[in-house]
């Protein structure tokens, strides 16, 4: 494989302690208005780009993330339902920046005043594919916790407490948003049913293992730190998983559940 | 029937011998028959045959007996033997008898006795002789008088009857003499009577209108219904008619008056009284004026005056408090007397009058089945349909909304007096109130007067107790505050002055005082309400069952009953203190929580285990149903409970949350026993003692106690019922969340401490020196050295919290002296990387339980810590790249915790695998060329080198213990946590 194009990073070597061009995360722009459009977080600031052709990126506009005052980037993930807004996962918080404005519209304000998320940091962030607002969490309080962007000043909408370390990484199926992986360093992966915050709540009685939100599976075929999880594109009930040991585990959701929610 | 032939053949023979051997056999019989239809038939009906042949045989002698006593023939032949007096009388026979039985003393005694009675026997009868000759002499004597007077008689008798012929005949003559006068007189009389009468036709108007003038319509009435009949008989006559019509025209008037009088009240606004009012109904009931209306008229007027009345006597209480708020009187003796009063007050004016004009209403309108209408059970449905709705709306709208805010203003006043001093005010006016409702209840049954009423009883003491409740959260919650406060100067000052231990001992001895005192006060309030409430209830019970056969409308007898299923044994499910006490402490368990800013607690709306059955606590739920009567309190009079901003809780020292997971655990065996204790002996009927003796131990053992049972089956306003259970679980799991979180906060305090150590050295020159001793350049450790001082501070802090003696433990006391364990720790950075460092980790151990619950012991707690830390230092170093200095640098950090933390833990295997995963990792992470030139050897003898001299350094400081302060100062750490 060849590279197409290189990103130009211009940054301050020793600002950070890598150098700060270590870039954290890459993100295309979901949609048509955004189509051609690459963010890239590194370890100083978040940068969009325009990628022109097959073979020039020009940086369209940047901003600092305050990494020295805020805490250090972890993830961030690309609003669906909002092509001008990502939200970054920077130290104890999450920060939603509006590209247009080209300026951050603030970090969340999630509980109050000290303004975190997840207690000594959060880990991931990823968006809800069908119900707008909604984003989901994981940090190494070892929660997962979910949000509404309009309703932050009053915590978040649900936690869920399954695993013994902390929560690495969180992702949405993204055909069926009543699934959720979550991933962290206490080598575990869990598939969660949240339905009733989810856009189409499945009808289920209030306890049990019927239950509307419920762990459905919790792999322990790990013996590291699991650090990726994904679903498959083109099967929505397929899932991998990946270990610092190299380890990758493909497995699928059960077919109760999956009929649960295609029935 | 063959058989039976046979065997009477046999009994015939054998008489009665055969009794028992047949009985036997019939027996033998009945079993070898068996099934055969026919002969099961015969020998049943043989079995009677043996006690028909005992009759015949054996009771000859009785029947004989009875026969001869009902015929008279008994002892026939033995009475004649016996007695010479009989007619029949044999002499010879008994002479014989005689000699025959008696020897000769007897003998010779008879006849003695016989001589002299036949000579007693001759005298009498000569005497009898001579007695009736006199008497027959005298006799003839009379007789021959007699006989003289006879022939003289006859002529005066014959004279009589002449005179009587005489007067006879003159009478007869006066008689047709006086005839003709006589009649003339009675016509004359009843002339007069038929003038007078007509005389009072004539002063009829006059009289109606004199009447009117007075006032005195009961006597104008009177008068015309008794004249009218007579007018309208006499119609005819235009005198009679023009009289009628004037005196229709007057007591039209009068009627016009008196239904102005019943509509419309008197001009000082009230209406008239309601004996006034009955009286006017009445003559207008006399006057003809069709029923329905007056009913409906009546009622109305008695709404009016009554809301009125209420009205004007709930103001006036009102002024009276505001005057008296005004005066400054706030005591709660005042106020308990004012409610008293007020409840007295209204109950002689209001209730007295309600009573009296029910009566009236009903005598003025007795009901349809006046068979056995006595006043008490009046209850034709239809026809006290409306005085019900009356009562109904009098009472339960204005009477008991009246009480009700009464009782509300009134709370307000207990809620601020000291604690202690109010519980004599609810008793007082609750059990006056009570006798009020039943009163009422008395006069319009089936109102459901007395329903509401003890629901309001059970609000108002619901209220008492939520107050109370929420008076005991304040102080315990303003208490933790305070803890926390003096912890954290504590902890921040240089010279630490605080003692946990003593701390949390007074916290809890304070908590068991105040909730006993609350529960003795709360005791005095449900004691004394309780009683009236039972006889209500029994009241309503025996209405229950008077009206159920009655009403067919089913609402009022199903008001009663559901009632006495509602409030059943015991008394009132929520009014069980348990329920408020095991609500108190799980709220503490959850406050607890709050303070110490642990993000594990539980709301309704997390999931926090698969499957896991959530019986979180949420006092606020459990008081909603209460909420509708307080929230009328305002907002200022229930105090809020200020629980600290999550600004503040989540900068919670993690100390603090250790001393609360302490608390936690002690409340277990302090608190808990003895407020269940308090318990059984304030409300022994709510606790039993079986429940307080298990509950003692503090043992959630999953039996489900009478008492949670009970709870489940009434759940009225779904409470959210705890079982002691449910509280020691609740308990418990508050302690191992503290303990967990503060483990995890300590642990990434300690883990950043690594990370300063990393920054430091970045700005050092890589490569360069060789210096003798060094290990690939590095000759001291950096942030190793501030961990092991950190954790020399910590196990001393977690010490005092737990009250274990510290002194002896720890680097500085040298408690277990040096490990001298380090032929291990070449293992696993012999500075080849790949496949060496793939084998290592396969026979590193994983340890992976971060999350586990721990034991509250100074161990636990320590390796938590460390396995909190070194996890975290493990993540950190995965996400970075590191120079060969920096990785030498670690190295040599690591070695040198390596060396310290057995002193700490007991089973430092599981520490020491982490540091050694932490270095596979940060091997893996550094540049392939940067794992040369290492020396096991010499950092090993780096690392022990730095130990010793650090640890003698340490031993010195101790001494002057204010030194070690001063380095273990948490600034270090804080200042670079905004980094992470």
């Amino acid at each position: 494989m060849e590279p197409l194009i290189t990103l130009p990073v211009d940054n301050d070597p020793s600002k950070s302690r890598d150098g700060g061009g270590r870039v954290r995360c890459v993100l295309w722009g979901p949609e048509q208005e955004t189509n051609g459009k690459v963010l890239a977080v590194d370890g100083e600031k978040a940068r969009l780009y325009a990628l022109q052709g097959s073979s020039d990126a020009q940086e369209m506009s940047n901003f600092d993330l305050g990494v020295e005052e805020k805490g250090e980037v972890q993830a961030a993930a690309w609003d669906p339902h909002d092509p001008w807004k990502v939200a970054i996962a920077q130290g104890r918080g999450i920060r939603h920046l509006d590209m247009r404005m080209e300026q951050a519209t603030g970090m969340t304000e999630t509980e109050q005043s000290s303004g975190f998320c997840h207690r000594f940091g959060v880990k991931d962030v990823d968006f809800n594919h069908a119900k707008p607002y909604c984003f989901v969490t994981g940090g190494e309080d070892r929660l997962i916790k979910f949000w509404d962007t309009r309703r932050t000043g009053q915590g978040p909408v649900k936690r869920l407490a399954g695993h013994a370390h902390w929560v690495w990484t969180v992702k949405y199926n993204p055909c069926h948003d009543q699934l959720l992986l979550s991933a962290g360093t206490d080598n575990l992966v869990n598939l969660w049913r949240i339905s009733s915050i989810s856009s189409a709540p499945l009808w289920e009685p209030e306890e049990g293992p019927e239950a509307p939100d419920v762990r459905v599976l919790a792999i322990q075929d790990h013996e590291e730190s699991v650090y990726a999880v994904d679903w498959s594109a083109c099967d929505p009930f397929l899932f991998a998983s990946l270990s610092y040991d190299g380890r990758v585990v493909v497995n699928a959701v059960p077919p109760s559940e999956k009929y649960k929610i295609l029935l | 029937m063959a058989a039976v032939r046979l065997y009477d053949r046999m009994v015939s023979n054998s008489g009665l011998d055969l009794e028992e051997e047949n009985f036997d056999e019939n027996e033998r019989f009945h079993q070898e028959t068996w099934g055969d239809g026919d002969l099961v038939v015969n020998s049943t009906r043989r079995s009677t045959r043996p006690q028909l042949q005992e009759k015949e045989n054996g009771g000859d002698g009785n029947t004989m007996n009875m026969l001869a006593s009902y015929y008279g023939l008994v002892g026939e032949e033995e009475a004649t033997r016996d007695e010479i007096d009989q007619a029949d009388f044999q002499m010879q026979a008994h002479v014989r008898q005689l000699l025959k039985h008696d020897d000769l003393e007897a003998l010779l005694r008879r006849d003695d006795e016989l001589v002299q009675e036949v000579k007693r026997l001759d005298s009498d009868m000569q005497m009898l002789v001579y007695e009736n000759y006199s008497k027959f002499v005298s006799a003839t004597d009379t007789i021959r008088v007699m006989k003289n007077n006879v022939n003289d008689m006859k002529a005066e008798m014959d004279s009589l009857a002449k005179n009587m012929e005489g007067i006879a005949s003159r009478m007869q003559v006066v008689n047709t003499f006086l005839g003709g006068k006589r009649a003339k007189v009675d016509k004359l009389v009843s002339v007069r009577r038929l003038l007078k009468r007509l005389d009072f036709l004539f002063d009829l108007p006059i009289n109606l209108n004199r009447c009117v003038q007075r006032q005195d319509f009961s006597m104008a009435v009177t008068c015309y219904v008794k004249t009218i009949n007579i007018l309208e008989e006499h119609s005819h006559v235009p005198s009679f008619k023009s009289i009628q019509r004037e005196s229709d025209q007057i007591m039209a008037s009068v009627r016009d008056e008196l239904q102005r009088r019943v509509r419309q009240p008197t001009e000082d606004g009230f209406p008239t009284s309601p004996a006034e009012l009955a009286l006017y109904v009445r003559l207008l009931l006399e006057l003809g004026v069709p029923k329905e209306g007056l009913k409906t008229q009546m009622l109305s007027a008695y709404n009016a005056r009554f809301g009125k009345m209420l009205a004007a006597l709930q103001k006036k209480d009102e002024e009276r408090r505001a005057k008296k708020t005004s005066n400054g009187e706030e005591g709660g003796g005042a106020g308990a007397e004012a409610v008293a009063e007020t409840i007295k007050r209204w109950e002689t004016e209001f209730v007295q009058d309600l009573e009296e004009a029910v009566t009236l209403f009903r005598e003025l309108f007795p009901s349809a089945n006046d068979v056995d209408d006595t006043s008490v059970t009046n209850k034709s449905p239809e026809d006290d349909a409306e005085l019900t709705e009356l009562m109904r709306t009098l009472v339960s709208r204005h009477y008991l909304v009246s009480v009700r805010r009464l009782f509300q203003a009134n709370l307000a006043l207990i809620a601020r007096i000291p604690r202690g001093d109010g519980h004599e005010f609810p008793v007082l006016a609750l059990s006056l109130f009570l006798r009020v409702v039943r009163r009422l209840h008395r006069a319009g049954r089936g109102a459901g007067v007395l329903e509401e009423g003890v629901r309001l009883v059970l609000d108002v003491v619901r209220a008492l107790v939520f107050l109370e409740v929420r008076g005991l959260q304040g102080l315990a919650l303003r208490r933790l505050l305070a803890l926390q406060a003096r912890q954290a100067a504590s902890l921040s000052s240089a010279a630490p002055s605080f003692a946990p231990r003593h701390e949390l001992e007074t916290f809890q001895t304070s908590a068991t005082r105040e909730l006993a005192r609350a529960l003795e006060a709360l005791q005095g309030v449900v004691q004394g309400v309780e009683e009236g409430i039972q006889e209500a209830l029994l009241e309503a019970g025996e209405d229950a069952s008077h009206a159920s056969p009655l009403s067919g409308s089913g609402m009022k007898a199903s008001g009663p009953a559901r009632e006495g299923v509602l409030y059943s044994e015991p008394l009132i499910p929520e009014l069980s203190m348990g329920q408020y006490v095991f609500q108190f402490l799980a709220w503490l368990s959850d406050a607890v929580e709050r303070v110490a800013g642990v993000p594990f607690r539980l709301t309704e709306n997390d999931l926090v285990e698969v499957g896991e059955v959530r019986r979180s606590v949420f006092p606020e739920r459990f008081f909603a149903h209460v909420s509708s009567f307080t929230s009328l309190l305002g907002s200022g009079q229930v105090e809020e409970l200020g629980y600290p901003s999550s600004a503040v809780t989540s900068t919670a020292l993690p100390q603090f949350a250790l001393l609360l997971a302490v608390l936690c655990r002690d409340l277990q065996s302090t608190l808990w026993p003895q407020a269940m204790a308090t318990l059984a002996l304030v409300f022994p009927a709510t606790m039993s003692t079986s429940e307080g003796g298990n509950l003692c131990e503090g043992e959630g053992n999953g039996r489900n106690s009478g008492y949670v049972g009970g709870g489940t089956s009434s759940t009225s306003g779904g409470l959210n019922r705890l079982s002691p259970e449910d509280v020691v679980a609740c308990l418990k799991g508050s302690s191992s969340r503290l303990l967990q979180h503060c483990t995890e906060t300590l642990g990434h305090d300690l883990a950043l401490l690594s990370q300063t150590g990393g920054l430091d050295l970045a700005s050092v020159a890589v490569g360069g020196l060789e210096v003798a001793g060094s290990v690939g350049g590095v000759t001291q450790a950096t942030w190793g050295k501030t961990f092991i001082v950190r954790m020399e501070a910590l196990v001393k802090e977690v010490g005092a919290t737990l009250g274990v003696s510290v002194a002896g433990i720890g680097l500085s006391g040298g408690r277990r002296g040096e490990r001298a364990d380090l032929s291990r720790t070449p293992g696993p950075f012999s500075g080849i990387k790949g496949l060496h460092l793939d084998i290592e980790r396969i026979f590193t151990a994983k340890v992976q339980d971060f999350g586990s619950p721990l034991g509250l012991t100074l161990d636990q707690i320590l390796l938590g810590t460390l396995k909190a830390a070194f996890k975290a230092v493990i993540e950190w170093t995965r996400q970075d790249t590191m120079s060969q200095r920096t990785y030498c640098q670690l190295m040599v950090d690591v070695h040198l915790v390596r060396q310290a933390v057995g002193t700490y833990v007991k089973d430092a295997r599981v520490v020491e695998t982490l540091l050694d995963e932490v270095l596979i990792s940060a091997g893996e992470r550094t540049a392939a060329d940067g794992l040369q030139g290492l020396d096991p050897l010499a950092l090993s003898a780096l690392a022990s080198a730095e130990y010793s001299r650090l640890r003698t350094s340490m031993l010195s400081s101790s001494a002057s213990s204010s030194a070690e302060a001063s380095v273990s100062s948490p600034s270090s750490a804080t200042a670079f946590s905004v980094r992470r």
